[in-house]
């Protein structure tokens, strides 16, 4: 009969601090996307605007696309009335980060991405090449989101953008 | 086969860049709604503050609190907490607060307080609380002969402690831990605070010691409590150590001479009349011994002298040091400008009533404001009907705002609103919704009563040395007393 018991105790307490990490790192991630949240729910009553669901989806570390964006959205929201509660944001949100359904993009893809534009290989961009790009291909930017990046990113002395240098600090960035 | 990888390379870019933008976002949405929680807390506290100032006029004016509901007192922790940042806050303020009209236009100035809570309040409703476009001048006496004493300094200890470049205090005569004891402050801080009562007390003496001696506007207005003496010079009050004299009613002791004091073992007494002249002269001080009875001189006097003197019997009091001549000179500055009383006279007299401090004369006035480039002395000291009075041509303004000081409908308090034209505007305020009511003769006639009960309590009291007082004087052993005071001492007369 001990021997069953103490085979048991050993079996709780082996599985017990795992039970507790699940639980911990359910109401962690809870946490963080309330946090989020709470950030653009500007009444202080549980809903926020739907524009800007893709900014605390981003922020949380995830990377959709703006396709993936859309449908998440289409899950969410109450029925176009332009708002999204937290109830429904809430458990949609926490499978999308603990089945890291939009996982980051690793540097390495990026850097790929930006040589397949600097075909010369000169280590830089135009910016007017770069514009092309995006504002052609893929999910276009629009001339708002376009100009804003080409401030931000375009070395104001040579008017080119160092890609390499770009990513490295929008890495070291992120938290 | 580009194409698709252009494709797939753009997709990556905008996708990698978007997120990146949506971050920035969120870290200025964050710091944005610190800046406006800020914003909106401090709104939120200045509306709770009003809130609270409201249900405490409603809750503690005279006429609501005759039931003596049992009031909620702060706990002892946070009361010595504030204390504690209050007596940091002073001990870095000099002697003399200088103030400015230049960036607030209009500076209130406030006379004695004396524990009557419902007066600050009705302050704070008529005129607004403290804030910076509202600075507020206190000058002393903010405890004893009130009940709540203690609120009133928390209340401007908190206010001074929030607007630390707007909330000034004056040091006055009550702010003083002998007087203290005798007028009470210190009883009611033990009753209020059974356990940490005396802890609290002491830190409540080395604040009254450390609070600044006077305030000077645009340099042309002085703010004292009492007074001003012949001998009066703010370069000396500059320099003093205030902190040293935290009871004013004897110079400060070198600390050498504390551990004679306690070896000897007898205790005694030391009294200390201001002799009104240039440098205390040693026969002018008295010894005297509790054990001896007292004299006719000894009576005389005693009756006399008010507060000043009676304080004194401190039974733990130390035996005199020595005192160096620059002590006393420094000492005399301060008890001068803390007990002193205007008179209509010209020249300066020692002021037998208070038995501290001096009389000084409008020719004192001139002088002094002349000497120091003033315009205006603004003191309180003494109550006054109206809340406030002139007197030597205008120079002198007292201002008091303890209203029904004496008794209901004694007098009406005052304050002061100032502004750079340097010309005083009063106010006048009366707590107690009951007063107004009576006519003023009325009114005269109730606080004529209780005078004369004050008066019979104090014959009753002091009987059997009135009996001797007047044996002493029956040479012809006659028996013979006037007749309303043979009346008075009866018993059934009180």
């Amino acid at each position: 009969m001990l021997n069953i018991w103490l085979l048991y105790n050993k079996v709780i307490t082996k599985m017990a601090p795992h039970k507790q990490n699940a639980e911990a790192m359910i109401s962690d991630v809870h946490k963080k996307i309330k946090a989020a949240f709470k950030a653009f729910d500007h009444e202080a009553n549980d809903t926020v605007d739907v524009r800007e669901i893709g900014t605390i989806i981003f922020s949380l570390g995830c990377f959709p696309c703006q396709a993936e964006l859309h449908d998440f959205i289409a899950e969410v929201e109450e029925d176009h009335t332009g708002y999204i509660h937290l109830e429904k944001f809430l458990p949609a949100m926490t499978k999308v980060l603990l089945e890291k359904k939009f996982p980051p993009i690793p540097e390495d893809k990026v850097l790929q991405a930006f040589e397949v534009l600097d075909k010369e290989n000169k280590g830089y961009l135009e910016p007017e090449e770069l514009t092309k790009l995006m504002m052609q291909e893929g999910e276009v930017f629009t001339q708002v989101e376009m100009d804003e990046m080409l401030t931000a990113v375009t070395d104001p002395k040579n008017n080119v953008i160092y890609y390499k240098d770009l990513i490295d600090q929008l890495t070291i960035d992120y938290d | 086969m580009e194409a698709a990888t252009a494709i797939r390379a753009a997709l990556l870019i905008q996708r990698w860049y978007r997120q990146y933008v949506a971050r920035l976002e969120m870290r200025r949405r964050c710091t944005w709604n610190i800046f406006q929680s800020i914003e909106y807390a401090g709104e939120q506290d200045q509306i709770k503050l009003y809130k609270f100032f409201s249900y405490l006029m409603d809750h503690f004016t005279p006429a609501s609190n005759e039931s003596e509901a049992p009031l909620t007192l702060l706990h002892a922790r946070y009361v010595l907490q504030l204390l504690e940042e209050t007596w940091k806050r002073l001990r870095i303020l000099p002697n003399i607060t200088h103030v400015s009209t230049a960036h607030a236009k209009e500076i209130t100035i406030c006379g004695d307080l004396h524990g009557h809570l419902e007066d600050l309040l009705l302050i704070f409703y008529k005129n607004g609380l403290p804030s910076s476009e509202r600075p507020y001048i206190f000058n002393g006496d903010f405890v004893d002969r009130g009940k709540n004493s203690l609120e009133i300094l928390l209340i401007l200890f908190g206010f001074l402690l929030v607007y630390p470049n707007d909330v000034h205090l004056n040091r006055g005569n009550h702010e003083d831990h002998m007087v203290n004891i005798r007028y009470g402050f210190t009883k009611e801080v033990l009753a209020k605070y059974r356990v940490h009562g005396k802890r609290i007390l002491k830190l409540m003496h080395k604040i009254f010691s450390w609070l600044p001696l006077a305030t000077v506007i645009d340099h042309k207005v002085l703010i004292v409590h009492g007074g001003i003496s012949d001998t009066t010079d703010l370069k000396t009050i500059d320099k003093v150590d205030r902190h040293k004299y935290m009871s004013v009613l004897r110079p400060p002791k070198p600390r050498s001479n504390r551990a004679n004091a306690r070896a000897e073992g007898r205790r005694r007494v030391r009294c200390y009349t201001y002799s009104g002249q240039k440098t205390v002269q040693r026969q002018d001080i008295q010894r005297r011994s509790l054990d001896n009875l007292p004299t006719n001189e000894e009576l005389k006097r005693r009756h006399k002298q008010a507060e000043y003197d009676q304080t004194y019997e401190d039974p733990n009091s130390d035996s005199d040091p020595e005192v160096t001549e620059t002590d006393e000179k420094q000492w005399k500055q301060i008890v001068d400008i803390l007990w002193s009383d205007p008179m209509s006279q010209n020249g300066c007299i020692p002021n037998e009533v208070r038995g501290g401090g001096c009389y000084w004369g409008p020719d004192v006035t001139e002088e002094v404001l002349s000497r120091h480039k003033l315009h205006l002395l603004i003191r309180s000291h003494e109550c006054k009907q109206e809340g406030y009075e002139f007197c030597h041509n205008n120079k002198v303004l007292t201002i008091f705002s303890a209203s029904n000081y004496y008794d209901l409908g004694s007098n009406r308090g005052a304050y002061i609103r100032i502004g750079p034209d340097l010309v005083p505007h009063f106010s006048q305020y009366q707590a107690s919704r009951t007063c107004r009511e009576l006519t003023l003769r009325q009114s005269v006639g109730q606080t004529e009563k209780s005078a004369l009960k004050a008066l019979r309590e104090q014959l009753f009291a002091h009987k059997s040395s009135l009996i001797s007082a007047y044996q002493n004087c029956d040479v012809n052993k006659t028996g013979m007393r006037p007749r309303f005071i043979q009346k008075w001492l009866h018993p059934n007369h009180i």
